[in-house]
């Protein structure tokens, strides 16, 4: 695969997966074994389920949160993104109540695609920036 | 070298050369004057004002070292690179953040994405890292989540 059609794979991932939801497609984009290491926490999120209740529980506590890829690079099997995701913190999350503020999360991630399909990610999310917001 | 070859030589200078060891002249060589250094806490304008917080993070962290655990982690393209990268330090021995000396050893993880200009000369690098472990382990945060 090209790299160009790398990041075709992992923008469509991320709009389908991650910004509507649709875990029908899940398979579409992700090979078996499909796993994300936050390395910030310490268990992955592994397949499909956990990362259907990790989105769930995220658009729970910002219901218009915008996930938007704002640059991407990529190399050989590799694609990094740089991630800005506003939203509106209207209900709890990490244990603080909804404060009703607009709070920006960002992150970058680097997948691995392997014949069209991610085979992982690692991710860095700014957690601590994010409940600093809410404070 | 091809510019994709020379921008992950860059990176893997930023780290280990700059970071590591606060090579000045590998900061002349690799940044822009007009270099920023883009944190989620914090935004530094200019190659200087770079250079300050290494020379001062040198002070607050002994044995500072950013590692990378292969070339596998740093991305590239012509204009832009990425890296999956580790900190480490020995001791944590002065105020960060107003966060008094902990006299903790501290490693996280983090990533960079870094954007260069028509020169090949380094514009731009944002963070993210562990910002959340690190305040856990130097106890500049003592309950973050209600657990």
């Amino acid at each position: 695969m090209s790299i160009e059609a790398n990041k075709a794979v992992v923008r469509a991932y991320v709009d389908a997966i991650l910004v509507n939801r649709d875990f029908s497609k899940f398979t579409e984009f992700t090979a078996p074994g499909f796993y994300i290491d936050r390395s910030a926490v310490p268990e992955a999120i592994q397949g499909a389920d956990a990362l259907h209740s990790q989105m769930d529980m995220l658009y729970g506590a910002f219901p218009d949160l915008e996930l938007k890829i704002v640059d991407i690079v990529a190399e050989g099997d590799k694609v990094v993104v740089r991630f800005q995701a506003p939203g509106t913190h209207l209900h709890p999350f990490g244990g603080i109540e909804g404060t009703g503020r607009k709070a920006v999360w960002k992150g970058l991630v680097m997948y691995h695609v392997v014949d069209g399909k991610i085979t992982e990610a690692w991710a860095n999310w700014d957690d601590w920036g994010l409940i600093n917001q809410l404070k | 070298m091809s510019r994709i070859d020379e921008n992950k030589e860059a990176v893997r200078r930023f780290l280990e050369e700059i970071w590591s060891k606060g090579d000045q002249a590998a900061m002349e060589e690799v940044l822009a004057p007009d270099f920023q250094f883009i944190l989620a806490f914090a935004q530094l304008d200019g190659r200087e004002a770079y250079k300050n917080l290494v020379i001062k993070n040198h002070e607050i962290f002994a044995d500072l070292t950013y590692s990378l655990a292969s070339l596998d982690d740093v991305v590239a393209d012509e204009q832009k690179a990425a890296a999956f990268w580790s900190m480490s330090t020995s001791n944590h021995r002065g105020t960060w953040r107003n966060v008094p000396a902990s006299g903790e050893a501290v490693a996280i993880k983090g990533m960079t994405f870094f954007r260069f200009n028509e020169a090949g000369k380094m514009t731009e690098a944002r963070v993210q890292n562990d910002v959340l472990k690190f305040m856990l382990t130097i106890g500049g945060v003592k309950k973050m989540y209600d657990i």
